[in-house]
């Protein structure tokens, strides 16, 4: 599975950056050329998504590791990996990148600059779901917010300047919290801050996780003597940081690895509290690392003579970093505004990538970095993730634009996403992940579908439509799939996410009691979103397609073969994946196992899919036949 | 898993995915092939139906009958995740062959039917292409071995319906719609008419079906929690209950082993969560099978092709509420199955009294439709599995027909849907006449002919269930026994006007003209259906009609080599083949001797008293329309004049005022709320939160730019100042004149030497 030697991340991040520059060699009237080039540079990463959509094997670990380093003084790697959590949105990045430049092949002003911008934008994203270490994730996501700012304030409809920095404002004061994270991370992460039983705590799951350098380690020091290259060789085979060891160290580093295993090896009864204590750590910004140290985290922070726990407060800055992102509801406000001004193709990375990002970013790092600050909070994330579900169906009911439907649907369908999260439940989570997945696809073809029409008509208002389904057939055809996968229609691929996260939070099991009670009562109340979403999507189709016919669209044309190629390829996979999950649900379920283990261990939780709590005395009560059946089962 | 015929897999796959690739066909090549669409559709649908017939007749030689009756469960793995595999697969028994069955065998009888009823329409095609994904979602719930496969064709079938209530999706309102306001009834139907139009419809009957699936999908949810969660306790282990949780073998298996006693959801467990479970899933029926309080949108539905009514809004789709209530049936304790018989009791009674006054044809028929619905919901509530199953049955057959009638007479009568201007249209129609007479004789509950079987089946398993429970029990059964004397009154009182008298419209009635036989050869074969004979069972299966597998021999009814305890001389093929599927086999737990006795007895009773009441009821709903609409001995418009009848008529012609309080109040109030909630978004979160911050910073800035200016700037600019009037005051000392200069120097020294010298 791994690819030594061939870089298919890097590339699959910085293809687009390429086109780019090819792009700034090509002069600025050759519009034709510009676009070919932009179209081939995009579809660079669609064919690696496509590629690592049949071929990687998730196991639950990380793989296609490309590391190394980058800042030294600060330990900041240059690191890309690729797991089953990334894995649908490195897919889901790569198809709707390639068609929102497809998509934009009808714009005409300043051709050149919104390309190259474009393709900017598609590295950002693409680089966001590849990083592996915070700093440069934290790159990525700044990265993906310039273009962003342009093609909005640029190529954007009336209110583009008022929508753009908004969009600019708003997620920059997200990403400012996230900076705070990750400093304080990484100043926390040696475990100068940190009680000594949380250190340990860590210094024993770091050494847990070393399993492999040790016998590696081992079965070199059988075949001679180590060398100092060959240590670095094999640091780095394990994806262990050097950082800011200097070769002349890195036998000694080895060195108290492999004293902990002696040490442990005595089977004296203090023996690992001495042992671990050797594990060396230092500062790191390697999310797989913060992952394992998360007990560093546990500690409190005192600032003004209070203290709070250190988790809690970073969990909070991040929650809202990238509730800003996903959006969540109070967070949402800028996600109407941005959809609607934006132009179509950009609206459709916005809605397809873009929010996507912030619920990968919980995966990725919230969740691993503060698993128990995460299940600490898990009702109130629910509970604005049910929120998010009713509240945004509601807005869309009233709304009278196209495209802010969509904007508020699409806040009502990540609401979802945070459901399916804040449950912990394994299905819960893969319904979540394939919920971005999903609603990706989805609400890309919603978009588009959009586009298509303003583009004939040049407005949006839903009530100056009327029967456009007898002048466009085929129009009406593919935006009837695409609302009724966004309803969560059976056989459409939204459905199987829907489920998911409707069983899996129903089924959590976070907690007990009250808490579970109250997660199936929020899915109930959840579940409300199936009527509303049908009631706004229908009746918006009700007013814009059927009725008698409006003369003025009389002579429209049906949809181009532009159109139709930025529009089956969803087509296909949204029916595909609806009838046939498997793919997406194998992509994905081991890491899924991996970040549940991980959370529920942290907590000291049991591991189980699903658990609920069993009437008294059901120990007892044998349930045979002889006993359990005569009682009262008169089933006729 | 024990092995399985392959037959049973590829029958049901062929069954189901024939209609499916017909539908394919139609919308990619339709275009290509455009006179011969329809014929593709027939062919596969009758396809469908003769592999149907086949796996009819499979299932009965090899799984036996009765008590016997094994289903053929086959499952495949589809969401497997996380240690649990939702699966996918078929459940061959009698009910669900027997139920595909019918759903083709009438499929290809309205297809045909369409062939005549749909000619020269722009839109041909693609009705027939509909029809096609209609019937393979509908045979997926029929086919479905587990309640979430169901949910998945449920809301498939929803969308069927929603493409062919939509079917003429350009036509206005029927209030701007002259041609519509032309022939429509003259009186009031309590549907507003400015909302009224196919695009309203299809939304609606959507929406309302999202209603009832929102309960079926909790219902869903807490039985996949409980079973999920019972997976790992002693006395379940051996039952595998992760693989399938929903499968209704396993469902059944678990709620034998009080498997609801071991587990808490929602703080609730035992009786009352499987209460909740039942209820909620029920409310998909409710739903789908257009049963009170969810029932508005059926009547709305028929603005769809009146062909398309007589398939989806009659004959199958609403009864797949009623196949779906029948499979979980099982699951359902004393408190739901209440729930059901009252809910049922209450629709089968509203509908009525809303059919009783309706002038459209078509509405009448809808309405029945309701009613009909209800009284199978008060057989499988008052534990009488095999009446409501049957009833099922009765009632798709004919009130297929009927409607295949109603379009015959609309047809011929240009469109024209208002009983008021037909009349003697017998002379004109006798096919038409004849065979929708057979069918309101069916409807009516007159012996010997199909309804009457099931329907006095169903009262009288609600009168033994009364009796047995007493109490609010009894309120299902008085309901459906004044609505058999309803149900008789109003399906006369539409033939009467129909059929017989004088025209009352000449010019409607000069170009009347009976149907060609595209149209009449599918009603004469369902109206042979109508006939008592083929339900009542005494001559099938027992004697003259062989069913395949039973034993011709009367002294032993054999059935895969076993006798059969159940005789099916004496109980007739329907009681023996359609019974509920728990028997002791499924669950492993035999119901309690003593309790079935008395059971017995109970019902011997209530068969009794039952039909001698149905059949007055009977004689009272004909004696009232023949006196009301043929004799005219009572005149409809004096009965008016009296106030209470009136009020009544009120009421009922206003639908009891549902549609008003759902277009009236519900809806406006939801948009209210809607519009509330946005304008909170966009005022108070967007402009005073969002937006407030930005005031606050440029507030701020402004401050800081003012401090910056007047505070900050100005203390610079005193530098300036200070320095600019020293220079200014030293530049005033720079007078060039020598003189100044001179004293200025003199002056110091002076000065200075005075200084010196005071020291």
């Amino acid at each position: 599975m791994d690819h030594p030697g061939f870089p298919i991340l890097s590339l699959f991040v910085f293809a687009p950056v390429l086109g780019m520059l090819a792009i700034f060699c090509i002069p600025s009237k050759r519009a034709d050329i510009i676009k070919t080039v932009a179209s081939a540079a995009a579809a660079i990463p669609l064919a690696i998504g496509i590629y690592l959509f049949f071929t990687f094997q998730d196991d639950g670990h990380i793989h296609l590791y490309e590391s190394s380093l980058w800042i030294g003084g600060l330990n900041a790697y240059y690191k890309l990996g690729m797991d089953g959590i990334s894995a649908p949105m490195v897919v889901l990045s790569g198809l709707v990148g390639f068609i929102s430049v497809v998509a934009s092949w009808g714009i005409e002003k300043q051709v050149k600059g919104y390309f190259a911008l474009i393709l900017l934008l598609l590295a950002g994203m693409n680089g966001v779901f590849c990083a592996l270490d915070f700093f440069l994730f934290y790159v990525f996501w700044e990265l993906m917010l310039l273009p962003m700012y342009f093609l909005i304030g640029i190529w954007g409809g009336p209110n583009r300047v008022y929508a753009a920095i908004k969009f600019f404002l708003y997620t920059m004061a997200g990403s400012v919290l996230m900076l705070l994270v990750l400093l304080a991370g990484w100043y926390w992460s040696d475990g100068q801050y940190s009680s000594p039983e949380h250190v340990l705590m860590a210094k024993q799951a770091v050494y847990e996780s070393s399993e492999g350098l040790l016998k590696d380690v081992a079965a070199e020091k059988a075949a001679g003597p180590l060398s100092t290259t060959s240590i670095a060789a094999l640091l780095d085979k394990h994806h262990f940081e050097r950082g800011a060891i200097s070769d002349g160290d890195l036998a000694g580093f080895i060195a108290k690895f492999e004293q902990t295993e002696k040490t442990l090896k005595t089977g004296k009864a203090d023996a690992s509290a001495e042992a671990y204590s050797l594990i060396p750590l230092q500062r790191t910004f390697d999310l797989e690392q913060l992952k394992i140290r998360q007990a560093l985290f546990l500690g409190k922070f005192t600032f003004f003579g209070g203290s709070i726990g250190f988790a809690t407060i970073m969990f909070l800055f991040l929650y809202v970093a990238f509730a800003i992102k996903v959006p969540v509801f109070p967070f949402h406000t800028w996600l109407p505004w941005a959809h609607v001004e934006a132009p179509t193709a950009i609206s459709v990375i916005l809605a397809g990538i873009l929010l996507k990002m912030g619920v990968y970013g919980f995966l990725r790092i919230a969740y691993p970095m503060f698993p128990v600050a995460a299940v600490f909070f898990g009702v109130p994330i629910a509970l604005l993730g049910v929120l998010n579900i009713v509240y945004g169906a509601c807005c869309a009911m009233a709304q009278t634009d196209l495209k802010k439907i969509v904007a508020y649907s699409s806040v009502s369908h990540m609401g979802y996403c945070m459901l399916g999260l804040a449950a912990m439940t394994h299905w819960g989570m893969t319904g979540a992940i394939l919920q971005m997945f999903n609603h990706g696809t989805s609400t890309s073809m919603m978009f588009l579908l959009v586009g298509v029409i303003y583009d004939r008509a040049h407005h949006r208002d839903v009530n100056k439509f009327g029967g456009l389904a007898a002048q466009l057939p085929l129009y009406t055809g593919i935006m009837t799939i695409a609302l009724f996968a966004s309803m969560g229609l059976p056989g459409l691929s939204g459905f199987i996410s829907e489920i998911l996260v409707f069983l899996g939070s129903f089924n959590s099991n976070m907690g007990h009691g009250l808490i579970r009670i109250s997660f199936q009562s929020m899915t109930i109340v959840a579940a409300l979103g199936v009527v509303l979403t049908a009631a706004y999507l229908l009746w918006m189709m009700q007013r814009v397609f059927f009725g008698p016919l409006n003369e003025k669209y009389k002579g429209y044309a049906d949809l181009t073969g532009r159109e139709l190629f930025t529009l089956v390829p969803l087509v296909i996979v949204i029916v595909a994946l609806g009838v046939y999950p498997k793919p997406l649900l194998a992509l994905t379920e081991k890491s899924v196992d991996t970040l549940q283990a991980h959370v529920l261990k942290a907590n000291g939780l049991k591991y189980a899919e699903v658990h609920v709590d069993t009437a008294p005395g059901v120990a007892d009560k044998q349930g045979d036949k002889e006993t359990g059946g005569q009682k009262e089962t008169a089933l006729k | 898993m024990p092995t399985i015929d392959p037959i049973y897999i590829l029958l049901p796959a062929g069954i189901l995915l024939i209609p499916l690739l017909a539908f394919a066909v139609i919308l990619f090549f339709g275009k290509y092939m455009d006179r011969f669409t329809d014929r593709i559709a027939i062919v596969a649908m009758a396809l469908a139906f003769v592999l149907s017939v086949a796996l009819f007749s499979c299932n009965v030689k090899d799984n036996g009958a009765g008590a016997q009756a094994h289903p053929v469960i086959s499952s495949f793995s589809w969401i497997n995740i996380g240690g649990v595999d939702l699966t996918m697969g078929f459940l061959v028994d009698n009910l669900s062959s027997f139920m595909c069955v019918v759903v083709t065998g009438l499929a290809t009888l309205v297809l045909v039917y369409s062939m005549f009823y749909l000619h020269g329409d722009t839109l041909y095609r693609r009705y027939f292409g509909f029809m096609c994904f209609f019937c393979f979602a509908m045979l997926g719930i029929v086919l479905s071995n587990n309640l979430l496969m169901t949910y998945v064709f449920w809301e498939l079938v929803g969308l069927g319906s929603y493409f062919l209530i939509g079917f003429w999706f350009y036509k206005p309102p029927v209030s701007k719609d002259h041609h519509y306001q032309e022939l429509k009834a003259s009186y009031a139907t309590g549907i507003d008419e400015r909302y009224l139009s196919p695009a309203h419809a299809q939304k609606k009957a959507f929406v309302m079906n999202r209603v009832g699936d929102f309960g079926f999908a909790i219902g869903i949810g807490i039985f996949a929690t409980v079973m999920i969660a019972a997976a790992d306790l002693p006395g379940f282990k051996a039952m595998d209950l992760r693989n399938g949780p929903l499968n209704f073998d396993k469902l059944y298996l678990a709620r034998g082993h009080d498997v609801f006693e071991q587990v808490r959801l929602l703080g609730m467990t035992g009786p009352t969560l499987l209460t909740l479970a039942g209820i909620f899933t029920f409310m998909g029926a409710m739903g789908k099978s257009a049963q009170f309080p969810l029932h508005t949108w059926l009547p709305d539905a028929m603005q769809g092709p009146t062909t398309g009514s007589s398939i989806i809004h009659a004959a199958t789709m609403v009864a797949a509420g009623v196949y779906m209530t029948a499979r979980i049936h099982p699951l359902l304790n004393d408190g739901s199955l209440f729930f059901v018989a009252a809910i049922g009791g209450l629709t089968a009674f509203l509908a009525a009294t809303m059919a009783l006054v309706q002038w459209d044809i078509k509405a009448v028929l809808a309405y029945s439709t309701i009613s009909q619905l209800g009284y199978m919901m008060i057989g499988l509530g008052a534990n009488s599995y095999t009446a409501g199953i049957a009833h099922l049955f009765t009632h798709a057959i004919f009130k297929c027909m009927l409607f295949l009638c109603a379009g015959s007479v609309i047809h011929a009568c240009h469109h024209l849907q208002d009983m008021n201007r037909m009349g003697g249209l017998r002379r004109k129609m006798p096919i038409t006449h004849l065979t929708m007479l057979m069918g309101t004789l069916a409807i009516s509950g007159v012996p010997f002919f199909s309804g009457f079987y099931s329907k006095d089946a169903i009262l009288a398993g609600s009168m033994a269930r009364a009796l047995e429970m007493g109490g609010l029990h009894w309120t299902p059964f008085v309901l459906g026994m004044v609505t058999a004397g309803l149900t008789t009154f109003y399906m006369f009182r539409l033939m009467f006007m129909t059929f017989y008298g004088e025209p009352r419209d000449r010019h409607v009635y000069e170009h009347a003209h009976e149907s060609p036989p595209l149209a009449t050869v599918p009603l004469a074969i369902l109206a042979t259906l109508c006939l008592g004979f083929w339900w009542g069972g005494h001559l099938i299966g027992g004697g003259i009609i062989p069913l395949p597998g039973v034993s011709m021999d009367s002294s032993a009814y054999e059935v895969k080599g076993e006798k059969t305890e159940l005789a099916m001389a004496r109980k007739g093929w329907v009681d023996t083949l359609l019974i509920s599927p728990v028997s002791a086999e499924a669950t492993g737990i035999a119901p309690e001797a003593e309790h079935l006795e008395k059971h017995e007895h109970f019902h011997h009773l209530a068969h009794t008293w039952a039909t001698i009441l149905s059949l007055i009821m009977l004689a009272l709903g004909l004696t009232a329309a023949y006196l009301m609409y043929i004799k005219r001995a009572v005149q409809p418009d004096k009965l008016l004049e009296i106030a209470p009848l009136r009020g009544l008529y009120n009421v009922f012609s206003q639908l009891w005022y549902f549609d008003r309080l759902y277009q009236d109040g519900i809806v406006p109030a939801a948009k209210w709320f809607n519009l509330m909630a946005w304008k909170f978004d966009a005022n108070v979160i967007d402009r005073f939160c969002v937006d407030g911050w930005a005031t606050v910073a440029q507030t701020w800035a402004n401050g800081s730019g003012a401090f910056d200016n007047w505070v900050v700037d100005k203390c610079v600019d005193l530098f300036g100042t200070v320095t600019w009037m020293l220079g200014a005051l030293s530049r005033s000392l720079q007078t060039g004149r020598i003189q100044f200069y001179v004293c200025v120097t003199f002056g110091l020294t002076a000065l200075v030497l005075l200084g010196l010298v005071m020291m």
